[in-house]
C-alpha cells in the first residue's frame, strides 16, 4: 500500500485505535489523536518532499501540458463492470491541501484538549471527517472523489449536533441539508460527463481526455459550480455557514472553515473548470459577478456582527468570495491566487476559530460588546488574534496579501473570452473590500483585546497554555511564512495549475495523457 | 429438480404445520428454528443450483439468471423476517402481548406467501404467473390481520380489498392480452404483442396492479395503514418480500411480455418514479409512528428502485436486481432494531429512540447505518445501489429525474437524521438502562448491518449479479 | 556591468534594512519576554549599526559617482520574491540612488536617536520590550521602502510601515482614545492605499503589455544596471524609462477623457497623499498624536510621512510625463500648506500644533515636486533638502515637546509656561528648531524653503509662491505662539512649576538634532539630488548663491509672524489673544474644530455606511436570503402535513384513488403512446 493510502488511512485507523479505548479513558483518547495526527503530519511532510523530488523535473514540460500530471499515483480496480476504479494521486494543488488540512486536523486536536463530554465519539468523528477530506484531496476517481465528499460532509452533522452551542440541532440540519443538496447538483454532473464521455469510466484524468460538446457543458457547467459553490459559500448558498460555524464546536469549526469550504473552490477548479472549459467560458463573467457580491456581501456583513464566530463566519463567507472570484477569472494569476487564497483562508481561519473557542472557554461569552481589554491579561492569544487579523486583511508578509494580489491581478488581467471592461469593472469593485475588512477586523480586534477592561471578572483569567501555544504558534507561523516566502508555495503548485488554463486555451485538441 | 427450492419451502410448510399440532406449547420454540432450517435449505440448493437454465411442466415454469437472483432476494427476506419474529413469538420480550399467538401457523402461512413470491418469478405463463401471484399475496392478507386486536384487523381488512381490486384490474388486463394475442405464454406474448387501443387499457391496468405491489403512487394507499396496523415482522415481511414480488411481476411483465415497448415506457416510468420518491419522502417528513414512517421510507425507495426501467441500457437489470438486493438487507437491518426495541419497550414512535446511542451504543449504531445506507450515504451499500440506478437514468437522458431523485435523497436524510437525532443527540431519558438484546436479534442485526457495509465496498457482490444478468433481458427487446 | 568595483557597503546594502528586521526578530521573540532593559538596549544599538552602514553607503555611492557625473540608480542585489506569471514578478531588492541613500542616511539617524531618546522618555512603561520590538519593525518597514527597487515592493512595505504606525499609535491600548486613534489612522491609509493599489495594478497590466512588444536590446539597457540585468514591469527603472513612458502616453484617454496614465498616476497618488496626509486625507495626522511622542517624532514627523513625498519623487518621471497628474500633487499640496498652517494657530495642544505645521511642511514638499518639470527639476531638489532639514528640526521639536510632556504631564501649551529657566538645554534647542521652521537665516530651514519658494517663482506659478510666502509667515507666527506660551511667561500649572530638566539620554538626542538643525542647510543638495544628475546645469547654479529676491520677503513675513505672535502672546497680555479670538467668534471655533472635517468623516462612515450600508446586509442575510432557506424546510413541512390528510383511513378513498390512478395512467399511457 502506497504513501497516498496511508495518508488517507491514517486518520481512519486512529478513529479505530480510539474505538477500542474504553470511554472513560479520555485522556488516554486524546494522546491517541495527537500521536496519529502529529505522525499523519510527519508522512505530509515526507509525502511533500518526494512530491517535489518527482515533481520538479517536470516544470518545464507542464508550462505547455493540457493534462495534469499525477505522481505517486495508486489504481486498484473496484467495480470494474461500471470502470470505477481506486484511484489515488498528487498534484501541487492536492499537495498544499493535504499540508494544510494536516496542520489543520493537528492544530485542531490541540484546541479540543479540553473536550470532556464524549470525548470518544467527539474525536472518531472528527478523524473520519478528516479521512474523507484527505480522500477528496487525493482521489482522482470522481466515484471515489464523491463518495468521500459526502464522507467528509456528514459526521459534521453529529459533531454540531452533540456539541454544538446555541441552535446546535437546527443549524447542524440546515448545513448537512445544503451541503447535500449541492452535491445532488454535482451527482448529476458527474453522471451526464460519465455518460457523455463513453469512456466507460470516472477516471479523472481520462475523462479529460474527451472535448464535451459544448451545450452539454453549458448546462454542466453551472450544475457543478454551484453543487460545490454551496461548500465554497458561493452566494446566496452561504447562509448554512453562519449558523453551522457560529454553533459548531471549536475544532468542528476550525475544520469545516479551514478545510471543508476549501473542498469546494477544490472541486469547482478541479472538476468543473478542468473537465468543462467552454462551460467555464460561457459562465465565467456570471460566477465572477456572484462572487464579486460574496466578497463585499460578506465583508460588510461582518461589520454589524455582535458574536465573535458569526463575525469569522461572514469574513470567511468574503474570503471564500476571492477563492471563487480567483478560479472565475480563468487564468493563471487568478487561479493561482485562488489555490493560495484557499491554503491561507484555511490557516487563517483556523487560527480564527480556535483563539475563539479560547477565549470563549475563558471568558464564557462571545458576544464582542460584552468583551474588551483582554489584551492585558492575555497578551498571547491578543497578539496571534491581531496576527489573524491583520493576516486576513491582506497584510504584506502574510499569505493573504500573496492570495488577494494575484486575485486582483488576475481578475484585472482577464482572460480572451470574457468582456474586458466587465472584469477590470468588477475586480476594481471587488478591490473596495481590502478597506471594509481593515475597517471590521480592526472594530471588532479593537473592541474585544483593547480599551480598558469594564467586566472585572477578566482581570482573574489568564493566558493561552502550552498546548494552545503551541496550536496558535504553528498556524501563525505558517502564515508568516507563506507570506514571507511565497515562493515555496507558488513553485508547489504552479506547474500544476498550467494544464487547467491551458485547456481552456487549447480546447478541442486533446493529447493522450498516457 | 429446477423446482427444489419451491418444494422444500412448501415441504417445511407443511411439516411445521404438523409438528404444531404435536406439540406442547412449550415445546413449539422448535418451530422457528425448523422455519429457519427449511429456508437455509433452500437457500442452499438455490445457490447450487443457480445459475443453471432450463424449464419444467412444458415451459411453465423456467429458472434463468434473474428468476435466480429473485429467488434468493425471497428466501433471504424470509429467512430474515422468520428470525426477527421468533423473539417475539416465543415470547422472549420484555413487554408481552397477548395477541401474538400460534406461531404454527404464521410460519406456515409466511412460507406459503413465499413460495408463491418464488413460483412468480418463473413462472411462464399468465395463467401460472396469476395464480403463483395470488399465493403470494393471500397469505399476506391473513398475516397482516394476525394480531388480534382493532388495528392489525383494520390493516388486514384493508389490504385485502384493496388487493382484491388491483388483483382484479391485473386479471382483465393479463385477460385482455391474452383477447389480444391469443397467447398464454408471456414470451409469445411478448412476441406477437402489437400495439392497439386495448393493449393500451390492459398496459394500465397491469401498470395499477403492479403499482399497488410495488407501492407506486397513486397506488401505494394501502401501506400506511397496512405497515402501521400489521404486527412489525409483517411489516418488515409486506416492505421487502412484497416489494420484490411486486419487481418480479413488473420485470415478468414488462420486460417478458412488454419488452418490445420497453423505450416507449421510459416517460411514464419516469413520471411515475418522480412522483413516487418525492411524495413518499414528503410525506415521511412528519411521520411520528416508526413503522408507519417506515411505509412511506419504503414508497419513496420503490420509486428509486423503478428508475432501473428507464431507457434500454443493459445496466438496469443488474442495478435493480443489486438495489432489491441492498434495500432488503439494509430494510431488515432496520426493522431488526424496531423490532428489538418494540420487543423490550413496546414503544414504536420515534420520539421513544431518544438516548439510544447512550444506552446500547451498538444497536444505534447498527440503526443509523441502516438508515445512512436507506438515504444513499456513501460508502454504504445504499449509495452503490441507488449511484447504479442513478446511473442508469443518467444514460437514459433522464437528468431531470436525477436531479430529482439525488434532491429527494436529501428529504429523506432529513427525516433519517430525526431518528439519528433522537438516538445521538437527544439526552437519555432519566432511569433509563441498557436494554438487553436477545441472541437472535443479535445476530440479526450484526449480520444484516455488516452486511449493508460489505456489499458497498466488496465489488463482488454486484459485479456476479451484474455478470449474471447483462444479457438476461435483450431477447425480450428485440 | 558595473558590479565588480563597487564598494563592500554598496554590495551588502541589503544589510540596511536587514539588521533592524533581525533585531526586530530577535527582540521581539527572545529578548523582549525575558529582560526589556535589554530588549531596548539590542534595539537601540541595531538601529545605530545600521545608521553607521548607511553613513559608509552614501560615501561609497557620492565616491563612485562624484558631482558631475550621471548618477545611475544601482540595483546591487535582488531576487524573485513573487511570482505572479512569465514577465511578472515582483524581484525583491535594494536600489541605491541618491534619494535612497539620502532617505536612509535620514531615516537611520532620526530612528537612532529617537531609539536613545526613547530609553529614557519610555523608562519603567510596562509596554516597554514592546514599544522598542514595534519601533525595530518600523524601521525595518520605512527602510525597505526606501530601498525598494520596484512599485510593489514599495506598496508591500508601505502596508508595513501603517501596520507598525497602527500599533505604536495604539501603544496605550487601554486608553480608548489611542485605540481609535490608531484604527483612523490605519483605515484612513487604507483607504488611501486602496488608490495605491489600483494604480499599481493599472501600471501592471499595460507595463506587462509593453514589455512584449519590447526589444531585447532594450530590455537589455534598462536592466543594467540591475543585478541580474534583468527589469519587470514593477521595476521603476522599467517605468520611468522614456520607451515605456512614450508607449503609456500613446495609451490615450481612458474614461471621463482623462489619459489612463494620469488616471493611474492620480491613484497612486491617492496613496501617497494617504500616507503624507494631504487634504482631505489629513484626518488621521493630528489624531495620532496619542501615540507616545518618540513615536510621533520618528514615524508621524521624521520618517513615515514624508514617504508619499518620496513616492512621487521615486516616480517624478512618470508623473511629469502626465503633467495633469503633477498639477494635482501641486494644488493640493499648496492648498494643505494653507489649510494646516491656518489650523495649527489655533489649536492648544502642543503636539497637534506640531501635527499641523507637519502637514503644512509637507504640503510644502509636494507643491515643490508638483511644480517642477523635466528641465526646471528645481523643485525636486528643493523638495528632497526640505524633507532633509524638515526631519531633523521637525524630529527635534516633537523630541523637545516631548520633554516638555514629560515634565509637566500634559499636552496643553496652557499647562506650561515659564520653563525657559527650568528646563534650559531644551529651551535652547527647540528655540533654534523654531528658528529654523520658521526659516530664519542661517539655520536649516531657511535655505529649504527658499529653494522651494525659488523653484515656485522660476516655473511661473505666482499663485502657489504667493501662498507659500504666506504660509511661511503663518508657520512662524503659530511656532512662536507655542513657543512664547509654553517657554516665557509665568509657570501655569503646579507640575510646570516643579519642572525639571530632562535625562541626558533624552537631552543628547536633542543636541545632536539641533546642531543638524543648524548646519543640515548648508549642505549643497543640488551636488546629490539633482534629477538625472549633471545635466541640469541650471539645477546647480540655481541654488548655490541664495536668491535674495526671494528669501528677503519670505525673511520679512517671518518676522511679522514672529512679531505678531510675540504681541499676542509673549508680551505677557493675555487678554490681547482672547480678544482677537473673541472678534473673529465663529470663524475662529470653525478653525479650531479643524473645519469639522472629522464630523463629517465620522457621519459618513457610522450613520451612512453602517447603518445604511452594512446593518441593512446583514439584516438582507438573516430574513430574506437565510428566509429562502427555512422557507423551503417550511414548504416540505407544510405540505408533508397536507399530503399526510389524504391518508384518510376511508378505505373507500383509497380504492377512488386506486381507480383514479389506473384512469390517469391509462390516459397518461395514450397520450405518451400515440
Amino acid at each position: 500500500m502506497g504513501l497516498l493510502s496511508w495518508l488517507i488511512l491514517l486518520p481512519f485507523l486512529t478513529a479505530l485505535a480510539v474505538v477500542c479505548v474504553p470511554a472513560r479513558r479520555w485522556m488516554m483518547i486524546r494522546w491517541i489523536a495527537l500521536a496519529g495526527t502529529g505522525l499523519h503530519l510527519i508522512l505530509t511532510g515526507i509525502a511533500t518532499f518526494r512530491f517535489w523530488g518527482l515533481a520538479m523535473p517536470d516544470v518545464a514540460s507542464m508550462k505547455t501540458a493540457t493534462l495534469m500530471k499525477l505522481y505517486l499515483v495508486e489504481q486498484v480496480p473496484w467495480f470494474q463492470t461500471l470502470g470505477i476504479q481506486y484511484h489515488v494521486g498528487v498534484d501541487g494543488i492536492s499537495m498544499a491541501m493535504v499540508i494544510l488540512t494536516s496542520i489543520i486536523i493537528f492544530t485542531g486536536v490541540l484546541a479540543s484538549w479540553n473536550v470532556k463530554e464524549r470525548t470518544k465519539e467527539f474525536f472518531v468523528l472528527l478523524l473520519t471527517l478528516v479521512t474523507g477530506v484527505f480522500g477528496v484531496f487525493l482521489s482522482f476517481d470522481l466515484f471515489l472523489f464523491f463518495m468521500f465528499y459526502e464522507v467528509a460532509v456528514l459526521p459534521m452533522y453529529l459533531l454540531i449536533g452533540i456539541w454544538g452551542t446555541g441552535p446546535k440541532e437546527y443549524a447542524a440540519m440546515k448545513l448537512t441539508l445544503m451541503l447535500l443538496v449541492g452535491s445532488a447538483f454535482i451527482l448529476v454532473g458527474i453522471l451526464a460527463l460519465y455518460h457523455a464521455s463513453g469512456l466507460h469510466t470516472f477516471d479523472l484524468t481520462r475523462l479529460a481526455q474527451v472535448s464535451y460538446s459544448t451545450d452539454l457543458q453549458y448546462w454542466v457547467f453551472p450544475m457543478l459550480f454551484v453543487g460545490f459553490g454551496v461548500l465554497g459559500a458561493l452566494y446566496p448558498f452561504h447562509t448554512w455557514s453562519p449558523d453551522g460555524h457560529a454553533s459548531a464546536p471549536t475544532a468542528v469549526s476550525m475544520l469545516h472553515a479551514g478545510v471543508l469550504m476549501k473542498l469546494g473552490g477544490y472541486g469547482a477548479l478541479r472538476i468543473a473548470v478542468y473537465l468543462l472549459p467552454d462551460g467555464a467560458k460561457d459562465w465565467g463573467l456570471f460566477f465572477m459577478a456572484l462572487t464579486t457580491i460574496n466578497i463585499l456581501y460578506g465583508s460588510f456583513g461582518a461589520i454589524v456582527q455582535k458574536d465573535l464566530k458569526y463575525f469569522t463566519a461572514y469574513s470567511s463567507v468574503s474570503h471564500c468570495g476571492f477563492v471563487l472570484f480567483g478560479v472565475a477569472a480563468l487564468n493563471l494569476m487568478g487561479v493561482k491566487g485562488a489555490v493560495i487564497q484557499m491554503f491561507s483562508h484555511g490557516i487563517m481561519t483556523g487560527l480564527f476559530f480556535g483563539l475563539i473557542g479560547m477565549v470563549y472557554g475563558r471568558t464564557h461569552t462571545r458576544m464582542i460588546n460584552e468583551m474588551g481589554g483582554l489584551a492585558k491579561v492575555m497578551p498571547w492569544l491578543a497578539v496571534c488574534f491581531y496576527v489573524g487579523g491583520l493576516a486576513s486583511l491582506g497584510l504584506p508578509g502574510f499569505s493573504g496579501f500573496v492570495a488577494e494580489s494575484h486575485v486582483f491581478l488576475g481578475g484585472f488581467f482577464g482572460n480572451p473570452w470574457t468582456n474586458a471592461v466587465a472584469m477590470k469593472t468588477l475586480t476594481v469593485i471587488a478591490t473596495l473590500s481590502i478597506v471594509v475588512t481593515a475597517v471590521y477586523v480592526l472594530r471588532g480586534l479593537a473592541r474585544v483585546f483593547q480599551g480598558p477592561i469594564e467586566n472585572h471578572h477578566f482581570l482573574e483569567l489568564t493566558d493561552a497554555t502550552l498546548t494552545e501555544k503551541i496550536s496558535t504558534g504553528v498556524l501563525v507561523a505558517t502564515l508568516a511564512f507563506a507570506g514571507i516566502m511565497p515562493w515555496f508555495l507558488i513553485d508547489l503548485i504552479e506547474s500544476s495549475i498550467m494544464p487547467i488554463i491551458n485547456r481552456l486555451h487549447a480546447t478541442g485538441t486533446m493529447v493522450a495523457f498516457y | 429438480m429446477w423446482m427444489l427450492p419451491e418444494l422444500i419451502i412448501i415441504g417445511t410448510a407443511f411439516i411445521l404445520l404438523f409438528t404444531d399440532l404435536f406439540l406442547t406449547e412449550r415445546r413449539r420454540i422448535v418451530l422457528a428454528p425448523l422455519a429457519l432450517f427449511g429456508i437455509a435449505a433452500a437457500t442452499a440448493v438455490t445457490l447450487y443450483l443457480m445459475p443453471g437454465q432450463g424449464e419444467m411442466l412444458g415451459g411453465r415454469f423456467a429458472v434463468d439468471s434473474v428468476s435466480w437472483w429473485f429467488k434468493l432476494v425471497f428466501l433471504l427476506s424470509g429467512l430474515l423476517t422468520v428470525a426477527i419474529s421468533m423473539d417475539l413469538f416465543d415470547s422472549r420480550v420484555a413487554v408481552k402481548d397477548p395477541n401474538i399467538r400460534a406461531r404454527g401457523e404464521f410460519y406456515t402461512i409466511l412460507l406459503f406467501s413465499l413460495a408463491g413470491a418464488m413460483y412468480l418469478i418463473s413462472a411462464r405463463d399468465i395463467v401460472t404467473l396469476y395464480v403463483s401471484l395470488e399465493l403470494a399475496t393471500i397469505p399476506l392478507y391473513i398475516l397482516a390481520a394476525w394480531k388480534r386486536d382493532s388495528l392489525s384487523g383494520e390493516a388486514g381488512l384493508k389490504y385485502v380489498i384493496l388487493g382484491a381490486l388491483s388483483s382484479g384490474l391485473l386479471l382483465y388486463g393479463l385477460g385482455l392480452m391474452y383477447g389480444l394475442t391469443g397467447e398464454t405464454h408471456l414470451d409469445m406474448i411478448g412476441r406477437t404483442m402489437t400495439p392497439a387501443p386495448a393493449f393500451w387499457l390492459a398496459a394500465a391496468m397491469i401498470t395499477a396492479g403492479v403499482g399497488f405491489k410495488l407501492t407506486i403512487v397513486p397506488f401505494h394507499m394501502w401501506a400506511a395503514e397496512v405497515y402501521q396496523g400489521a404486527p412489525t415482522p409483517v411489516t418488515a415481511y409486506l416492505s421487502v418480500a412484497s416489494k420484490a414480488a411486486g419487481l418480479a411481476l413488473m420485470f415478468q411483465l414488462f420486460y417478458r411480455a412488454m419488452g418490445q415497448f420497453l423505450d416507449h415506457w421510459s416517460l411514464p416510468i419516469a413520471l411515475f418514479a418522480a412522483l413516487t420518491m418525492t411524495l413518499g419522502n414528503v410525506v415521511a417528513v412528519t411521520q411520528q409512528n416508526i413503522k408507519r414512517f417506515m411505509a412511506f421510507s419504503a414508497i419513496s425507495q420503490a420509486g428509486y428502485l423503478i428508475m432501473g426501467f428507464l431507457g434500454t441500457s443493459s445496466e438496469g437489470v443488474p442495478a435493480m436486481l443489486f438495489y432489491m438486493l441492498v434495500y432488503i438487507v439494509t430494510n431488515l437491518a432496520v426493522f431488526a432494531v424496531i423490532m428489538f426495541y418494540s420487543n423490550q419497550t413496546g414503544r414504536e414512535d420515534i420520539k421513544d429512540y431518544r438516548g439510544l446511542a447512550r444506552v446500547n451504543p451498538l444497536v444505534a449504531l447498527a440503526m443509523m447505518v441502516g438508515l445512512f445506507s436507506l438515504a444513499g450515504i456513501p460508502p454504504l451499500s445504499g449509495f452503490v445501489g441507488k449511484f447504479f440506478l442513478f446511473s442508469v437514468a443518467s444514460k437514459a437522458g433522464f437528468h431531470w429525474l436525477v436531479a430529482v431523485a439525488a434532491v429527494n435523497s436529501t428529504i429523506s436524510l432529513y427525516y433519517y437524521l430525526r431518528i439519528v437525532r433522537q438516538m445521538y443527540i437527544e439526552p437519555v431519558g432519566a432511569g433509563d438502562q441498557a436494554l438487553t438484546v436477545t441472541p437472535a436479534l443479535a445476530i440479526t442485526i450484526t449480520v444484516t448491518s455488516l452486511s449493508t457495509v460489505v456489499m458497498g465496498i466488496l465489488p463482488m457482490f454486484y459485479e456476479s449479479v451484474h455478470a449474471q444478468t447483462l444479457t438476461w433481458f435483450l431477447p425480450f427487446i428485440k | 556591468m558595473m558590479f565588480q568595483n563597487l564598494g563592500f557597503m554598496l554590495n551588502h546594502t541589503w544589510l540596511i534594512p536587514a539588521i533592524p528586521f533581525f533585531s526586530f526578530l530577535l527582540v521581539g521573540l527572545f529578548i523582549r519576554p525575558r529582560s526589556p532593559k535589554l530588549a531596548g538596549i539590542v534595539a537601540t544599538v541595531a538601529v545605530f549599526a545600521a545608521a553607521c552602514c548607511a553613513y559608509v553607503l552614501a560615501w561609497e555611492y557620492f565616491h563612485l559617482f562624484p558631482a558631475g557625473t550621471e548618477r545611475h540608480a544601482l540595483v546591487p542585489w535582488n531576487f524573485e520574491w513573487l511570482r505572479y506569471q512569465e514577465h511578472l514578478a515582483v524581484r525583491a531588492g535594494v536600489l541605491v540612488d541618491p534619494i535612497s541613500v539620502l532617505l536612509m542616511v535620514v531615516v537611520t539617524t532620526v530612528s537612532a536617536l529617537v531609539h536613545l531618546y526613547s530609553i529614557g522618555y519610555m523608562h519603567g512603561d510596562q509596554g516597554y520590550g514592546r514599544y522598542f520590538t514595534w519601533l525595530n519593525l518600523f524601521t525595518f518597514s520605512m527602510l525597505g521602502l526606501v530601498v525598494a527597487p520596484n512599485i510593489l515592493q514599495m506598496y508591500v512595505c508601505w502596508e508595513l510601515v501603517g501596520a507598525s504606525s497602527f500599533l505604536l499609535i495604539g501603544f496605550y491600548y487601554e486608553k480608548p482614545s489611542a485605540v481609535a486613534a490608531s484604527k483612523k489612522a490605519f483605515i484612513v491609509t487604507r483607504f488611501a492605499d486602496l488608490g495605491f493599489l489600483l494604480g499599481v495594478i493599472i501600471l501592471g497590466y499595460y507595463g506587462y503589455h509593453f514589455f512584449g512588444e519590447l526589444s531585447p536590446a532594450l530590455a537589455q539597457q534598462m536592466g543594467q544596471y540591475t543585478a541580474g540585468g534583468v527589469v519587470d514591469p514593477f521595476d521603476f527603472a522599467y517605468l520611468t524609462h522614456p520607451e515605456v513612458l512614450s508607449k503609456f502616453v500613446g495609451l490615450g484617454t481612458g474614461f471621463l477623457g482623462v489619459s489612463l496614465l494620469t488616471m493611474a498616476m492620480v491613484l497612486v497618488y491617492m496613496g501617497a497623499a494617504g500616507k503624507s496626509a494631504m487634504f482631505p486625507l489629513h484626518i488621521w495626522l493630528p489624531d495620532a498624536m496619542e501615540g507616545p511622542t518618540p513615536v510621533s517624532a520618528l514615524i508621524h514627523a521624521a520618517t513615515m510621512v514624508v514617504a508619499g513625498v518620496y513616492l512621487v519623487a521615486r516616480t517624478f518621471l512618470v508623473f511629469a510625463t502626465s503633467g495633469d497628474a503633477l498639477m494635482v500633487v501641486a494644488y493640493i499640496g499648496a492648498f494643505t500648506s494653507l489649510f494646516a498652517a491656518v489650523i495649527g494657530c489655533t489649536q492648544d495642544d502642543i503636539k497637534r500644533v506640531l501635527a499641523f505645521s507637519t502637514l503644512s511642511q509637507l504640503g510644502y514638499m509636494m507643491f515643490a515636486l508638483g511644480v517642477a518639470t523635466m528641465d526646471h527639476p528645481l523643485g525636486y531638489t528643493a523638495s528632497m533638502f526640505h524633507l532633509f532639514t524638515h526631519a531633523f528640526f521637525k524630529a527635534l521639536l516633537f523630541l523637545g515637546a516631548g520633554a516638555l510632556i514629560h515634565a509637566v504631564h500634559s499636552n496643553e501649551i496652557w499647562d506650561m509656561g515659564g520653563l525657559a529657566r527650568k528646563m534650559p538645554i531644551t529651551h535652547a534647542t527647540v528655540l533654534i528648531a523654531t528658528l529654523a521652521i520658521a526659516g530664519i537665516w542661517p539655520l536649516a530651514g531657511f535655505f529649504s524653503k527658499d529653494e522651494i519658494l525659488v523653484s515656485a517663482l522660476e516655473n511661473q506659478h505666482y499663485g502657489i509662491f504667493g501662498l507659500g510666502l504666506l504660509v511661511a509667515g503663518i508657520t512662524a507666527f503659530y511656532m512662536f505662539r507655542i513657543y512664547f506660551v509654553s517657554f516665557w511667561g509665568k509657570a501655569r500649572s503646579k507640575h510646570a512649576e516643579h519642572a525639571h530638566e530632562a535625562p541626558l539620554v533624552m537631552l543628547i538626542p536633542l543636541m545632536i538634532l539641533a546642531v543638524l538643525s543648524v548646519v543640515a542647510g548648508w549642505v549643497p543638495m543640488g551636488e546629490f539630488v539633482s534629477l538625472g544628475g549633471a545635466s541640469h546645469g541650471a539645477a546647480e547654479g540655481a541654488h548655490h548663491g541664495i536668491n535674495w529676491a526671494v528669501a528677503g520677503p519670505s525673511l520679512f513675513v517671518a518676522a511679522i509672524g514672529i512679531s505678531v505672535a510675540w504681541f499676542l502672546y509673549g508680551s505677557g497680555h493675555e487678554e490681547r489673544s482672547k480678544s482677537v479670538a473673541s472678534s473673529l467668534g465663529g470663524v475662529y471655533t470653525t478653525i479650531k474644530r479643524k473645519f469639522y472635517f472629522d464630523e463629517l468623516y465620522l457621519f459618513i462612515t457610522h450613520k451612512v455606511v453602517f447603518r445604511f450600508v452594512a446593518a441593512p446586509i446583514a439584516w438582507f442575510d438573516r430574513h430574506v436570503v437565510d428566509g429562502g432557506v427555512n422557507l423551503s424546510g417550511w414548504i416540505t413541512r407544510t405540505s408533508s402535513t397536507a399530503l399526510s390528510r389524504l391518508q384518510t383511513g376511508q378505505v373507500q378513498t383509497y380504492g377512488a384513488w386506486f381507480v383514479g390512478g389506473s384512469i390517469g395512467a391509462l390516459l397518461v399511457l395514450w397520450h405518451l403512446m400515440f
